[in-house]
């Protein structure tokens, strides 16, 4: 997955992140924060929704081993994991025409 | 002594029994369900207190529904208990527990009884936490901020997990229409059950640990079509009209009269 694959996969993770929370945060300044378990509102139910968001936006399962505060709220670690789960796109510029 | 902590809460059982059982219900009638609720709440202290040192010490004379169990397992979705507090509900788990099906429970670390005061808070309720650790050995804390991710990973490898829908475990409640008059419900339940997949199972146990009759009911029907709003709204009722009729069926084996 190239660079510019992995700051979209990272705006998608934000927006299902702020999405499930239902707070009021800015999803600019999310990947600078890289911990998303330091966000206020994150409780129990709110990490279901983000898991469920992530599924439902990947289309991708998560593991059960997966299925913690460690991995899920490092952002680096979801953009790497889904970067490659998803099936492989073209690269811009390289498109059979 | 534990007759003597009991007694009080009777004419408390008496005034929520009448407008659940309605004007039709005799006097005679309710307050032997209240009596009988009294001499349940003390043998459950006595099970649980066997409960914890002691293997094997459960006897069950009646498991419904087992089928039940076995097909929604063997879908490998997991499935999702969903009980009251029965007094031989943590009993009826270590059966189930000894049968070759292990249930995890889902607990509230620090419950809010008021009359207990704030030194009793202190001091005594993180003992009894404790305890009854080691009657229901395998559980998960909804003060844990990860219960939710724990009970969803357990579903997914095809486990049981057992939720207690009349205890506030939830960041979401509902208010539901339930014995005469309407009372929350937690609606995380059913957000899991969406999200894994899983088999909702109603279930009661009923008796004590050495007469244990355990009923699990057929699986709620579930429509995913729907979002995870109307999802709750849709099947949160239905699950607990379901478990409504449990209690009217067995009113001396529910353990929260008092707190309805």
């Amino acid at each position: 997955m190239t660079t510019s694959g992995n700051a979209s996969i990272v705006n998608r993770i934000c927006a299902v992140f702020v999405r499930s929370l239902a707070v009021n945060v800015d999803t600019q300044n999310l990947p600078v924060v890289q911990d998303l378990s330091s966000v206020t509102g994150l409780d129990s139910l709110a990490m279901l929704r983000f898991v469920a968001g992530l599924e439902e936006e990947f289309g991708v399962e998560i593991e059960p081993e997966r299925l913690n505060l460690h991995f899920l709220s490092n952002l680096q670690a979801l953009t790497e994991y889904f970067a490659q789960r998803l099936p492989a796109a073209p690269e811009e510029g390289k498109r059979i025409p | 002594m534990f007759q003597i902590i009991a007694r009080p809460r009777k004419p408390e059982v008496m005034r929520r029994l009448v407008p659940a059982f309605g004007p039709a219900a005799s006097l005679p009638d309710l307050q032997s369900v209240a009596d009988r609720f009294i001499a349940n709440a003390v043998r459950q202290a006595f099970d649980d207190l066997a409960l914890a040192q002691t293997e094997g010490f459960v006897h069950c004379h009646a498991f419904k529904g087992r089928e039940h169990l076995d097909a929604a397992l063997k879908a490998g979705k997991g499935v999702l208990l969903a009980g009251l507090h029965w007094y031989a509900g943590r009993a009826g788990n270590r059966y189930l527990t000894s049968l070759g099906y292990p249930v995890m429970s889902v607990r509230n670390e620090e419950p809010l009884d008021k009359r207990m005061g704030r030194v009793g808070r202190r001091l005594f309720q993180p003992r009894y936490v404790r305890f009854l650790h080691e009657v229901i050995r395998d559980e998960v804390f909804i003060q844990d901020r990860e219960c939710s991710l724990k009970i969803l990973a357990r579903l997914r490898k095809g486990g049981i997990v057992h939720v207690l829908l009349d205890a506030f475990l939830s960041q979401q409640n509902l208010e539901v229409p339930f014995l005469g008059q309407t009372r929350l419900f937690p609606a995380g339940p059913l957000h899991l059950a969406r999200i894994s997949g899983c088999a909702v199972l109603p279930m009661c146990a009923l008796g004590h640990a050495q007469a244990l009759e355990i009923l699990i009911g057929p699986p709620l029907p579930l429509d995913y079509s729907l979002d995870a709003e109307s999802f709750c709204q849709t099947h949160l009722p239905a699950l607990v009209r379901i478990l409504e009729s449990y209690v009217l069926e067995h009113p001396d084996q529910w353990e929260l009269w008092t707190k309805l």
